[in-house]
């Protein structure tokens, strides 16, 4: 098997990682291993302070798409000149994607999502973010009391009784706690 | 203690931890030229300024490509060398602790450092300042993606957190590997961190998470902590079974990395990061006292080739010099 980094030597390293129930698997030569600092922590040398930087697979991944993704992913649709895919805002194309494994810009990610989608999956294991996001505008929020008595109105129309008897107690009570 | 100046001490045999974020800003594309990097920087400085207790404690430096303060600042951990190696500017902490660069791969790489074990300290830090710049200047954010990078390797939070771990035990009995192995079922990653040869020098390494998107940035940060400890108690583990063995030849080793900081002459890296190593597991283990072990491991920083200047020889005669003094009241228990 020809190393999937190079394409050029005999692969002698093969790597293989599960995170997220995503597993990965490349097979590359020991000089690519080397390069790319994969194969285990303990075997490679480098320096403190590109490790200190360098993010794990970073290099790899993001080095080019590389034929482990071109296979994935069908090779380039149009790479004939003029014909080609463009990054309305900034210009990129599809091939220098793949190329360099960088996006030009934040509307990149709509432009390529057909290409990116399915990659950022494989990378993470996920496809949504979760967590942190821009403050919102304040939105104004809604009275409790009327929320309430919304309810109380379904309830009565659902004939359920009981509950319409909570909800009214909790309405009466929200409003002596106005007065 | 100044402002950013986060400590876990070296509790757990954790030495330091470290939180990125990257962030770009809306309506920018992902590579600038010279001059957006100053706008950019300019704005970033002006945000920050206008928080009244949070302003005054930044500075602005333009790095020069190539300069010798630059390299100063990469050994530093306080910028890539690719910012050394490409120009750009920096946003830094008066003690360090906070630091942004402008001109890397991402418009920012916004950092925090602390030391021992404090990623989520250094997480809320990075938070807080994050926010302050996001209210002013708009990230390029996406519903689904979340924060946008140039690499999809880092989109989403943004976020690595990595925690420097301090295992000379786990690697001198190979068991390194299944805790390696252990923290990629986990989604976190595990390297040496002072390679030179074929071996993590001094059993240092660096332990951080691989995805950055799925999971909120302090649930990532929660998953490194609790895989870090895992690994941390194993080391214990395996420093005691060390001892219950053969304890003569244990102390032995440390005690001569004790001899060899105290009077060595000339020391290159490598030999100054391994007895470092010794000589912090003999002050955990109670076979040394005297000194601080957070002092002897900061030394480590300060001992690379580019914060010390002059011929190859005259730095292992400075080095020898600054650990001699580092090492001078260690006492054999
Ligand atoms: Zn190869
Ligand atoms: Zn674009």
């Amino acid at each position: 098997m020809k190393c999937e980094k190079c394409g050029k030597n005999e692969a002698t390293m093969y790597y293989k990682e599960t995170i997220n129930g995503v597993t990965r698997e490349m097979h590359l030569c020991e000089d690519c291993a080397q390069k790319e600092n994969i194969g285990g922590a303990f075997e490679n040398a480098f320096q403190s302070m590109n490790h200190f930087w360098s993010d794990p697979f970073h290099s790899f991944l993001g080095g080019g798409f590389g034929s482990l993704w071109n296979d994935m992913l069908g090779a380039p649709t149009a790479t004939l000149l003029g014909t080609e895919r463009k990054c309305p805002t900034c210009g990129m194309t599809e091939s220098e994607l793949r190329q360099t494994g960088r996006v030009g810009c934040p509307d990149c990610y709509n432009t390529f999502s057909d290409i990116l989608n399915p990659y950022v999956e494989k990378i993470h294991g996920a496809t949504r973010h979760i967590g942190t996001a821009p403050a919102a505008p304040e939105q104004p929020k809604a009275d409790p009391i009327e929320t309430l008595r919304a309810q109380l109105k379904t309830a009565v129309e659902n004939e359920e009784y009981e509950q319409a008897a909570r909800l009214r107690d909790e309405i009466r009570r929200m409003e002596g706690e106005q007065k | 203690m100044s402002m950013f100046t986060i400590s876990g001490g070296f509790t757990g045999l954790a030495a330091s931890s470290r939180v990125r974020l990257a962030r770009n800003l809306k309506g920018y594309p992902f590579r600038l030229t010279e001059a957006q990097h100053k706008e950019i920087a300019d704005k970033v400085f002006a945000a920050l300024q206008n928080n009244p207790t949070i302003g005054p404690e930044f500075e602005k430096k333009q790095i020069i490509p190539r300069s010798t303060e630059a390299s100063q600042l990469v050994e530093e951990h306080l910028i890539s060398p690719e910012l050394a190696q490409n120009g750009g500017w920096l946003i830094v902490s008066k003690d360090s602790g906070v630091s942004i660069m402008v001109g890397e791969e991402d418009h920012l790489r916004l950092q925090v450092i602390g030391t021992g074990l404090c990623p989520k300290e250094c997480l809320e830090t990075a938070n807080r300042i994050a926010a302050l710049i996001e209210s002013e200047l708009p990230f390029a954010y996406d519903e689904r993606l979340g924060y946008l990078t140039a690499c999809p390797t880092n989109i989403g939070t943004g976020l690595r957190a990595s925690i420097m771990l301090h295992l000379p035990m786990l690697t001198a009995t190979g068991e390194i590997g299944r805790m390696t192995g252990y923290a990629g079922s986990r989604g976190c990653a595990v390297r040496g961190a002072y390679g030179e040869g074929s071996k993590a020098v001094g059993g240092f390494y660096q332990i951080s998470n691989q995805v950055t998107l799925g999971a909120s940035a302090a649930e990532l940060t929660e998953k490194l902590v609790e895989t870090a400890t895992t690994i941390i108690d194993a080391e214990k583990k395996a420093r005691e079974q060390v001892r219950s063995q053969n304890e003569a030849g244990l102390r032995d080793r440390i005690y001569r990395a004790a001899g060899t900081l105290r009077s060595a002459y000339l020391i290159d890296t490598s030999e100054a990061v391994q007895c470092i190593s010794d000589v912090l597991v003999g002050l955990q283990m109670d076979l040394l006292s005297g000194v601080e072990p957070q002092k002897l491991y900061e030394l480590e920083q300060r001992i690379r080739p580019a914060m010390l200047t002059g011929a190859p020889q005259e730095r292992d005669c400075k080095r020898a010099e600054l650990l001699r003094a580092a090492a001078k009241d260690l006492i054999l228990e």
